[in-house]
């Protein structure tokens, strides 16, 4: 039965089935109940795995997905909601409790690099140890080790004991080594959040030659922008369970709509303590609109390389004749900084009274792509540039979301895993030079 | 260059490709599959075993002033305090078939060979313990490479013993030709605990904390050290004593030149190839559990 099925879908490359997995908290109980697992295995005893024991949960409850030849899957989800766990058991190193996988072809992990790296062997013998634990023979680590070599860029140091490397320079040779490997499915568990930005972009580079020349990848990382430029689909895990599969950009929605509740439920509580701290002035809210909609009184969301309206409200306890908003744009997880946008810079100063108040100002050309922003907010006093209150430095951000524009705008909108959005001219006239378009 | 990490195109995935499937399934249930793989799995990591046995060859004594002497060193010593003890008076033996230093230091090579082959695959798959969280390579490595250091040790020590033979002018009967056969029981011996013990080993600390006090005791009270008593309960001791089994008949090879009857033999031979093929058979299936509840 299952091998006809294979036959209708030659593509199929990983098959996960209601897959569970328990997970025990206490130490003690799970050492225990280790021994009991291993006792049954050994003497082939069937566990009666639906059956939760003491302190266990389901790390993994229900699971179901594909990934098919040059599929990039995202693995999604907040610390302990099972990513790893679900890339353990891909990986064949831990066993369902229920369900089952199916893996065709050739696997390999980018987990932990340079596990193994012995301290006081040297980089080249290392390469050799490493090789043969990722699964290469002694004549295909040497016919790749120029290359592995050349990719590591330690040229200097490959006969020096690596306890002598720096943690950058032993995860280096280690995704080094790891180049040399042809697999069909490649696994990536977080080795891209460390070493220095040249490397991870060398190495960001050879995850997508790979996935370009057709390769599966199933990545795992928090760092959403690079999971949008790699991957097309995304599995988003939530306490063990499936909470969303299907494009990489609903996922990091939905995953940046889960981690906005955290956040608000967090700034709530940060908000109640600021005003008890007799904070005069307040920024309470942010937001960003489509400008168009708004002048027919919707306040739908801006749209990529369209003009948005930024709303800020502002309590405050006095009067002030002269002041000014500053909004820093950046990306969702606050790792780089966008845009800043002055009201000072227009010329744009506001009158504080005491009270509820709502400043507003336009951007003409908002050329972010779509997708969820965060903002910090400063609102200052315009005679002396003091600051009355700062938002989102120590304590959650402001979000907003870009939405994609109508159809004719789509070509703005750029690739996937954009930051931004150009607006190009679109007239004939002065998007040609003369002598290209001489034959019109 | 073409890149390294690339997907073998155009050859096609039914063929060649490996299938795995997952479940919850013992797999002790399939027992001829199992084996079929854990013989694959032995042929495949010849290379890796290799590496691994190279690398903690060379880091073991690169850091090392006195380096492949520490294979002998420890069993000198001891076998010297007890030629001293003897001499000395404080403690008597019955007499020995050959001068009493080179018969302590044949029982202590052969025990140092058998405690070796308990130890040292405990130890390493422990030290290797975040390579078993992370990455899927054929375990059986990790044993081929510790068999291959218990080798190692043994052909030092047996340099230094046939020093010491030459020295008493000890020449051994001919027998001396059935004694690989007994350094393999003993070998067979030590690994079978070993893989027993594996798993607890890897969740409990005790064992490997336990290991070296229980070794130790068993070392003074069976006839390692001396001959086998006549009487009394440390005739008895050494009857039972699994390790005793294997290395009286050892050194009689070396010295009296008595062999072991064939139908006690058969019986020993037998049992140590059931209770191998089980224990490798165990150490695969229980290293999944096992590694779930090892840090990740």
């Amino acid at each position: 039965m299952i091998a006809a099925a294979n036959q209708v879908d030659d593509d199929l490359l990983v098959d996960v089935q209601n897959l569970r997995k328990k997970f025990c908290r206490r130490l003690k109980s799970s050492l225990w109940q280790g021994m009991q697992d291993v006792m049954r295995e050994s003497f082939g005893i069937r566990n009666d795995t639906e059956v939760l024991r003491r302190d266990e949960f389901w790390v993994l409850d229900e699971v179901t997905f594909q990934l098919r030849r040059g599929d990039c899957l995202a693995l999604m989800g907040h610390n302990g909601a099972g990513k790893t766990t679900l890339l353990r058991m891909l990986n064949g190193l831990v066993k369902p409790d229920a369900g089952s996988i199916r893996v065709r072809g050739r696997l390999a992990a980018l987990v932990a690099l340079g596990t193994g790296f012995d301290p006081v062997l040297s980089g080249r013998e290392n390469v050799f140890v490493n090789g043969a634990v990722l699964g290469l023979s002694t004549e295909e680590t040497e016919r790749h080790f120029e290359d592995i070599l050349a990719f590591s860029e330690l040229a200097d140091f490959i006969d020096a004991p690596v306890r002598t490397y720096s943690s950058g320079m032993k995860v280096r040779l280690g995704f080094a080594v790891a180049t040399a490997l042809s697999p069909d499915i490649l696994l990536v568990d977080e080795v891209l959040a460390v070493g220095d930005f040249s490397f991870r972009q060398k190495c960001l580079r050879r995850i997508s030659q790979f996935r370009d020349a057709g390769g599966s990848i199933i990545l795992v990382s928090h760092n959403t922008a690079q999971l949008q430029s790699v991957c097309n689909t995304a599995v988003l895990l939530e306490k063990g369970r499936i909470q969303f599969h299907g494009p990489i950009y609903q996922a990091t929605n939905r995953y940046f709509e889960a981690t906005l509740k955290r956040q608000e439920a967090a700034r709530n509580s940060a908000a109640t303590t600021r005003e008890v701290e007799s904070e005069q002035v307040c920024i309470t809210d942010v937001s960003a609109t489509n400008h168009e909609a708004q002048e027919h009184g919707d306040s739908a969301s801006p749209v990529a390389g369209g003009r948005a309206q930024f709303r800020v409200i502002v309590d405050s306890e006095f009067d002030e004749t002269s002041v000014f908003v500053r909004l820093v744009l950046m990306d969702q997880e606050m790792g780089l900084r966008l845009a800043t946008v002055s009201t000072e810079l227009a010329g744009q100063h506001f009158e504080l009274s005491k009270g509820a108040n709502e400043f507003r100002f336009s951007v003409r050309s908002l050329t972010l792509s779509p997708g969820r922003y965060a903002v910090r907010a400063t609102l200052r006093r315009s005679r002396d540039d003091y600051a009355l209150c700062r938002r989102g430095f120590d304590d959650p951000p402001f979000y907003f979301t870009v939405g994609l524009a109508d159809l004719d705008a789509k070509n703005i909108a750029g690739h996937n895993g954009d930051l931004m959005v150009l607006d190009l001219e679109s007239s004939p006239d002065s998007a040609c030079t003369e002598s290209v378009c001489t034959t019109e | 260059m073409q890149s390294l990490i690339h997907p073998q195109r155009g050859e096609r995935s039914n063929a060649l490709e490996p299938e795995v499937l997952y479940t919850a399934d013992p797999s002790m249930r399939h027992p001829v599959k199992l084996l079929r793989a854990i013989v694959r799995d032995f042929r495949q990591c010849r290379t890796l075993a290799w590496r691994l046995f190279i690398r903690d060859l060379r880091a073991r004594y690169r850091e090392s002033y006195l380096g492949y002497a520490w294979a002998f060193l420890p069993i000198l010593v001891t076998t010297s305090i007890f030629v001293f003890l003897r001499s000395s008076g404080s403690v008597r033996f019955d007499e020995t078939p050959v001068p009493y230093p080179a018969f302590a230091l044949i029982g202590m090579v052969l025990w140092q060979t058998f405690v070796d082959a308990l130890q040292i695959p405990l130890r390493s798959v422990r030290a290797a313990r975040t390579m078993l969280t992370k990455i899927n390579f054929p375990r059986e490595a990790l044993l081929l490479s510790a068999i291959g250091e218990v080798l190692f040790n043994l052909v030092v020590r047996l340099l230094l013993l046939l020093a010491v033979l030459l020295w008493f002018q000890i020449v051994p009967p001919a027998t001396v030709l059935l004694m690989p056969i007994g350094v393999a029981g003993l070998i067979a011996l030590g690994l079978i605990l070993s893989l027993f013990l594996m798993p607890i080993s890897l969740l409990y600390t005790d064992v490997s904390k336990g290991l070296p006090l229980v070794t130790m005791a068993m070392l003074f009270l069976t006839p390692v050290l001396y001959p086998v008593p006549t009487s009394g309960i440390g005739e008895r001791l050494a009857r039972f004593n699994p390790a005793s089994l294997f290395l009286q008949p050892t050194r009689d090879c070396l010295t009296t030149g008595q062999v072991l009857g064939l139908p006690q033999f058969a019986l020993l031979a037998g049992v140590i190839a059931v209770s191998m093929v089980w224990g490798l058979m165990v150490y695969r299936v229980s290293m999944p559990h096992v590694i779930a509840r090892m840090e990740s």
